[in-house]
């Protein structure tokens, strides 16, 4: 990888940030004047992002499977400062009756809490953006579940995020994968996604909130891990082409490291289970 | 023909999998008949895993993953705890913690005929046999066995309901005696009935034995056969 | 949740009136509380407490604001509560709306006290950094996670944790400003006042069911409730605020029975509260 650099902006403000934010300490609060500057830099001449990780290097990620002891299968999913809460519900008994149909239904709902985001504010369920999502997520876990073996039957995934700074969007159809696995429903493949972008002329890995509200491309990526297969591609900004490849060829590097991490959670639950068992 | 299952094949079983694994490729095996039970798919030559359990194969040729989930797939031949949740002219609605409501005929009862149609109220717990679960119709149910004698199918009076995982279920009916039972059986004196959908029904005569009995066997899911049994003597200490 | 049947009914409100419940406790005991600070590291304090399977978040923010003009001498508390689809799929949509106003009303009554901020259970007056100029504006938000009954103890028990946890950065007042324009303010980025929760109080549900009334109800047993009496209780021993839920009407009688067992529990719960709190506080800083 080259680390080209464009205009000497040599201000290394903040560049060393410690990764984990401080507790008490917003990390959004970057009075416009600063953010002004950090514009311009968002890795340092020694390779290093904002927030001290390397280009192709992931946040911190953790995840546990059964957060919700009603549901029937849910998970929390952190990466870095973002967390998410997904519960499944089902399959069971389709609601509304017209939606009946030899497809197991799924419905997806995200929604954020009052206190997800930097600057507080009241969030109305069903704006725009979560209805975006909520449409992506379903899509994307649709892929993988085997909808035809539960005829007449809905499924319901419900995600709350709990903390936003960046790749939510990844952070939940994680979440949700690991929820919908607890809960027993067949599916193809693990589902799992992660975020690339580009800045500074360097590929980005991950990107968290500042990076990703600097401007730049932002790919979100979700593959089926073991299939081999892409099942979400989004994109904003334009790129030429040979960088595309090179940035989705990052975000399917992070997906694939997710994949393991996620595997060996579920493999770990499974174990716990069965523990009993004596093998 | 023998079965003998290619090398490749042991090597996963009784190993962890998760959705997507390829636990077997037919094209390396001898013998390619092979049974596939829950959770598993046949995908060309490639059998592959659904759910995130445990490989097990039982001879000569059936491989399964064994899982442990909150939600029940129905299976014709499987008893179960349901809940009426409301009644037609010719079938109760039943709750079996299924992807869908399931059936019972008013007439699938011991010597049933149109004029002794039992009457449940909303709410009735019923010990029933899966019937039918064909996929694309609700599931059957019957409160017969596949003789027609009642045998110990019918409603559940008293006692106390609570739910579990399918694993847990499972696991209480299995032989020999799961050991949490075998504690608590040698000790007190309980009646109980466990659906394969994962709920649980247990009765006593002093309510006191009825929560030991179910704190007993939900603590149990996570423990042990020795854990179990040091579980339950504890608690049986607390009441003596 | 499907409905009980006769059965089981009958089982809970017997084993209620033989002082013995489904998961084996007493009348008058709660289920264990663990508590988790500073779950959200975005906040200025916050806290996740988990009472069987009921798991409730709150978290505090402190944003710089203007005093009401009734009021010049004394800051904004507002508790707004939502209700996680996650907890129950009927909160989908707006179907948890009801719910969440109903338990922001309650906490608020319990909380805050009146409109003019009498009685309140959080130090309204300790908010206020220039009189009639500017104030802290506290928002506090829970969000419902998990529901198995009791939310509003377990609300308020989170909503005690998180303001313990929370911290207020301290503020410098830029001097010599005239009267009649708004003074400059320095936001300190190191310093942090803790904020005084001693006087806030806890709240105590006291769940009626037959002739009896149990605390800290399952949602299995709060099915059951002919009604239920909320009870707000400080250190001290004062009353804060009581709503009255449920249908059935009480005996007055009955009322002030619950308000001295509720009394009488709040002490239990306050100390158990305290020091899961401090050993919370501890394992974060460590």
């Amino acid at each position: 990888m080259v680390f080209e650099r464009e205009a000497e902006t040599t201000l290394a403000c903040g560049a060393q940030t410690s990764f984990r934010s401080r507790r008490r300490r917003t990390q959004r609060h970057i009075s416009p004047s600063v953010r002004l500057i950090l514009r311009m830099e968002y890795v340092s001449p020694e390779g290093l992002r904002l927030d001290g990780r390397r280009p192709m290097e992931m946040r911190q990620i953790r995840a546990e499977i059964g957060a919700v002891s009603k549901a029937d299968g849910s998970a929390i999913f952190e990466m870095g400062n973002t967390k998410v809460i997904a519960a499944v519900y089902g399959p069971r008994e389709v609601q509304n009756r017209s939606q009946i149909s030899n497809h197991a239904l799924v419905r997806c709902e995200y929604s954020m809490a009052n206190f997800s985001t930097g600057d507080r504010m009241r969030k109305s369920k069903g704006d725009r953006r979560s209805t975006e999502i909520s449409l992506v997520i379903r899509q994307t876990m649709e892929a993988s579940i085997l909808t035809h073996l539960l005829p007449r039957s809905q499924i319901d995934i419900y995600v709350q995020v709990l903390q936003a700074d960046g790749g939510t969007r990844s952070a939940c159809i994680n979440a949700a994968t690991l929820a919908l696995a607890d809960a027993g429903i067949p599916m193809r493949d693990l589902v799992t996604s992660c975020s690339a972008g580009y800045l500074n002329s360097t590929s980005l890995l991950d990107l968290n909130y500042v990076e990703d509200s600097a401007g730049g491309p932002d790919v979100t990526l979700g593959i089926l891990p073991k299939l081999d297969k892409v099942t979400l591609l989004q994109m904003d900004s334009k790129l030429p082409i040979d960088i595309l490849e090179n940035v989705m060829q990052l975000a399917i590097e992070g997906c694939k490291a997710i994949a393991n991490y996620i595997r060996e959670i579920l493999l770990e639950n499974t174990k716990q289970l069965e523990y009993r068992r004596g093998v | 023909m023998e079965t003998k299952p290619s090398s490749y094949s042991t090597n996963l079983v009784d190993q962890l999998v998760c959705p997507g694994d390829v636990v077997l490729d037919l094209s390396s095996m001898t013998n390619q008949t092979i049974k596939l039970g829950g959770g598993l798919r046949q995908d060309c030559d490639s059998i592959s895993a659904m759910k995130a359990g445990r490989l097990s194969f039982s001879k000569p040729n059936k491989y399964w993953v064994e899982n442990s989930q909150k939600r029940y797939v129905p299976h014709a031949g499987d008893s179960i705890l349901g809940i009426v949740v409301d009644s037609r002219s010719d079938n109760f609605l039943v709750d079996i913690k299924g992807p869908a409501i399931a059936f019972l005929p008013v007439l699938a009862f011991e010597g049933g005929t149109r004029r002794n149609i039992p009457r449940f109220e909303i709410g009735t717990l019923l010990y029933v046999r899966v019937v039918k679960a064909n996929p694309g119709m609700n599931p059957e149910l019957s409160c017969t066995d596949a003789t027609g004698k009642a045998a110990e199918f019918g409603a559940l009076k008293d006692g106390y309901m609570f739910e579990c995982t399918t694993g847990l279920s499972r696991r209480l009916l299995s032989s020999p005696t799961c050991p949490v039972l075998d504690a608590l059986g040698k000790k007190i004196s309980f009646e109980i009935a466990v659906g394969l959908n994962g709920r649980v029904w247990v009765n006593a005569t002093s309510p006191q034995t009825t929560i030991i009995v179910a704190n007993a066997i939900m603590n149990s899911e996570t423990l042990s056969d020795a854990q179990q049994r040091i579980m339950v003597e504890k608690l049986l200490k607390r009441i003596q | 949740m499907v409905g009980l049947s006769l059965g089981e009914k009958h089982f809970i409100q017997g084993g209620i009136a033989q002082d013995l419940r489904c998961d084996g406790r007493k009348r008058l005991a709660y289920r264990p509380i663990s508590v988790e600070t500073g779950v959200i590291p975005q906040a200025n304090g916050s806290a996740r407490i988990r009472m069987g399977a009921t798991d409730v978040i709150a978290s505090v923010k402190a944003e710089l604001g203007r005093p009401s003009l009734l009021l010049p001498d004394k800051g904004k508390v507002s508790i707004y509560i939502d209700c996680s689809s996650t907890a129950e799929p009927a909160f989908e949509g707006r179907g948890g709306d009801e719910l969440a106003a109903e338990l922001s009303n309650a906490l608020q009554h319990c909380l805050l006290g009146g409109k003019s901020g009498a009685g309140a259970g959080i130090d309204l007056s300790s908010l206020i950094i220039v009189e009639g100029k500017i104030c802290w504006d506290l928002y506090i938000d829970g969000l419902v996670v998990s529901s198995d009954g009791n939310l509003l103890d377990a609300l308020g028990a989170a909503i005690k944790a998180a303001l313990s946890n929370t911290g207020i950065p301290r503020v410098q007042v830029a001097a010599g400003t005239s009267n009649d324009e708004q003074p400059e303010v320095d936001v300190s980025d190191e310093e942090f006042l803790q904020f005084d929760t001693s006087g806030v109080p806890v709240i105590v549900t006291l769940t009626k069911v037959g002739r009896h009334y149990i605390v800290d109800a399952t949602s299995e047993e709060e099915s059951q409730m002919s009604s239920a009496v909320s009870i707000s209780v400080n250190r001290q021993g004062y009353i804060c605020g009581i709503t009255k839920r449920g249908g059935v009407g009480l005996d007055p009688s009955i009322i002030l029975d619950m308000i001295s067992v509720a009394k009488h529990v709040s002490e239990q719960v306050i100390s158990k509260l305290d020091s899961e709190i401090a050993s919370a506080e501890a394992e974060e800083e460590s």
